[in-house]
């Protein structure tokens, strides 16, 4: 159902100010204030595939089947992804306003296809994410280039056992030999992909020229298309080389310091909100210590290349996030957010 | 007769009474007769199946619960569709179908295959309770239309066995109309050709989504007409009937469909078979709809109404939709159905 879009500039929903939180107002304004926080969430492709209502006691995320990859994400993988991305920006904000967060995955009690419900109560507790707060508005995905400056390994390890959580696993790849051999699997996705005519002409409908006015999508500025050239988005797509795609991305994970790879044990749709809630808590965390990350899901959603790179891993989780990251000094822009109006609803 | 039961058989009569004078008030006179008639030929039918259920006799039975169709239907007309013999074959869009002509038509016999059970993901779009789980569909028709009319005779049949459709079709009754709903293409040849032989119509729908794709095969106009209405040619059927290998099957199946006329999300849907979902979605209204189209093709035919072979689109987002046929919404369709045969050429290939 279409809901009404209040905002005329798609940029405005990052700049919510956390004075404006209703300290003293009901439950439903305070829920969904801590929303506008979730849509900031990185999601694939930018599609924003998510819907939240509002109970007395819980606010439930949804998907939004209509914002599906159909053709690249068949199994949905990404869109949950996107949905624990939500759910992660949501815990941190919730945290920070003082609320305790209960969760219920895909609860069973609830018939209206429900992904996660967050059962809100006041927290007594210590805070577990203030520190990333203050970074969920500047956060966005760091496509360029990396410094050539090791990341620091005792860092990475503080993360895995601060986020650690049932049935998924962090894996962070450094060794350069590995990073090459990555490398070369990126280069086969992207050369399967973009070989592949239905690929490009969906993705094409999601990417944006630079000054967009739409709410969803990728404005070509995230990937260093200027502005003149990013008018012709959608043909830009279409009429990419393979060969030359390929190796330009390779040569972007050949330069990276590290890889990110989130393993899921199940590799259900409580493992695929789970990577995505530990995604939306690493690139918080990540963009304190000044790490830009980049994921790439052409890794996963190749069973042949998701094969190889569990071999090359040694892992037997199946890998369902992959990134590469390094320590950045880009300022990459942020893409556009529908309203949050437009995706909630009331009960 | 017990107190309860003589206040609805006189609740009946007098039901039937409004139905039988229209035009006039009531008369107790006029009343009376109609009881001692009816009451009169109760006892002469004791024999029937039906009357220990309805209290009536069965024209009473049939004056009353056909009385709505009046002036759409004439009585000439119910009788003939009364004594018309449908046998439809697969029960999920063709229990619709068979529930709906039972109902509209009150036929005397009717005969039903499939020798399928009913599954809990078949209650989307069966009107089946969850009490009838591992029923088997042919029973569960048969007490539908057993409750709604005792006085049918039903036919069932459940053999995988296809060599066994040709003696179902023929023996006790003959059939007078072949409604083929069935996913299994070697059935449908032969369904086909046992029309053709007997030169009886074929009418088969297919659920996408909203809309309703329907092909009528009028074997009893013409004998010539082109089985599948061309759509799978002499060699497919060849390559049909000699193979079990399910890819070929199912590319037949697309190829007798047909991709045109799919909305946006069935389109999408069918990229996630196996993916997000296990097999193509089918809606329980569509289903309904599909049942209803039937029973009045059916109908139509019967009644001798100028109905010809052909491909028929009832498609709901057309009437529907105010944007369905907005250029832009137009060439996003048919970019997905190219897609899509896209898919399936690649899949050939591979395989």
């Amino acid at each position: 159902m279409m809901r009404k879009n209040n905002i005329t500039n798609p940029y405005l929903p990052w700049e919510v100010d956390l004075k404006n939180f209703p300290i003293g107002g009901k439950f439903m304004d305070k829920a969904e204030f801590l929303i506008r926080y979730a849509i900031l969430a990185p999601n694939s492709h930018n599609t924003q595939p998510w819907r939240f209502e509002i109970t007395k006691e819980s606010i439930q995320l949804l998907p939004d089947l209509e914002r599906s990859l159909y053709y690249s994400d068949r199994e949905n993988r990404e869109l949950y992804i996107s949905l624990g991305c939500a759910l992660g920006n949501l815990l941190v904000a919730a945290d920070y306003f003082g609320f305790h967060v209960r969760i219920e995955y895909l609860p069973e009690s609830r018939l209206n296809g429900v992904a996660v419900e967050l059962f809100l109560t006041k927290r007594t507790t210590k805070s577990l994410y203030s520190d990333m707060f203050s970074v969920i508005t500047k956060r966005s995905t760091d496509r360029g280039v990396y410094e050539d400056k090791q990341l620091n390994v005792q860092t990475i390890d503080k993360l895995r056992s601060r986020f650690k959580d049932s049935g998924v696993s962090l894996g962070i790849v450094t060794s350069k030999r590995d990073i090459e051999k990555a490398a070369d699997l990126v280069y086969k996705a992207i050369m399967f992909a973009f070989r592949d005519t239905i690929f490009k002409e969906e993705l094409s409908t999601w990417v944006r020229p630079n000054n967009t006015k739409k709410f969803d999508g990728m404005p070509l500025s995230g990937f260093g298309v200027p502005g003149i050239i990013s008018l012709f988005a959608p043909y830009l797509i279409k009429l990419t080389n393979p060969s030359i795609q390929a190796n330009m991305e390779r040569r972007m994970v050949l330069n990276s310091t590290g890889l990110l790879v989130i393993s899921s044990a199940m590799d259900d749709k409580v493992g695929w909100l789970k990577t995505g809630k530990l995604y939306s808590f690493l690139t918080l965390a990540f963009l304190i210590e000044g790490i830009g990350t980049a994921p790439f899901s052409g890794m996963i959603e190749y069973k042949k290349v998701r094969t190889k790179l569990m071999k090359m891993l040694g892992i037997e989780m199946s890998p369902t996030f992959f990134a590469r990251m390094g320590y950045s000094n880009n300022s990459p822009h942020h893409s556009p957010r529908r309203d949050v109006a437009q995706l909630l609803s009331k009960m | 007769m017990s107190k309860s039961k003589k206040d609805l058989f006189n609740k009946l009569l007098k039901e039937l009474y409004k139905v039988r004078n229209p035009h006039l008030d009531f008369k107790q006179d006029i009343f009376q007769n109609l009881k001692n008639q009816v009451s009169s030929q109760v006892k002469k039918e004791t024999i029937l199946k039906g009357r220990k259920d309805t209290f009536l006799p069965k024209k009473a039975f049939l004056d009353l619960t056909t009385s709505r169709n009046k002036n759409l239907i004439f009585p000439d007309e119910q009788d003939v569709l009364r004594k018309t013999v449908v046998a439809f074959f697969g029960l999920s869009v063709g229990s619709h179908a068979a529930i709906t002509w039972a109902m509209q038509a009150r036929p005397d016999a009717i005969k039903i295959a499939d020798y399928d059970r009913i599954d809990a993901t078949n209650l989307n779009r069966i009107q089946a309770l969850w009490n009838d789980l591992g029923v088997r569909k042919v029973d569960y028709v048969e007490d539908r239309i057993i409750g709604m009319n005792p006085y049918t005779k039903i036919y069932k049949h459940m053999e995988r066995d296809a060599s066994k459709i040709e003696p179902f079709i023929r023996d006790n009754t003959g059939a007078d109309l072949i409604v083929d709903e069935v996913d299994n293409l070697h059935a449908k040849i032969i369904l086909r050709r046992i029309a053709r032989d007997r030169k009886i119509p074929i009418i088969t729908v297919a659920d996408v989504g909203d809309n309703v794709i329907m092909n009528i095969e009028r074997y009893d106009l013409d004998v010539n007409t082109v089985p599948f209405l061309g759509r799978l040619s002499q060699e497919d059927i060849y390559t049909i009937l000699q193979t079990n290998d399910e890819v070929i099957l199912r590319k037949m199946i697309i190829k007798l469909v047909g991709l045109k006329g799919n909305s946006e999300r069935m389109s999408k849907s069918l990229f996630a078979i196996n993916g997000s979902i296990s097999t193509w979605p089918q809606l329980g209204a569509t289903a309904t709809i599909a049942g209803g189209l039937i029973t009045t093709t059916i109908k139509k035919i019967i009644l001798g109404e100028k109905v010809i072979s052909g491909r028929y689109y009832l498609s709901l987002d057309d009437l529907l939709v105010s944007d369905y046929k907005l250029e832009k919404n137009i060439k996003k369709r048919n970019t997905l159905i190219k897609q899509l045969e896209l898919v399936l050429q690649k899949n050939d290939e591979e395989k």
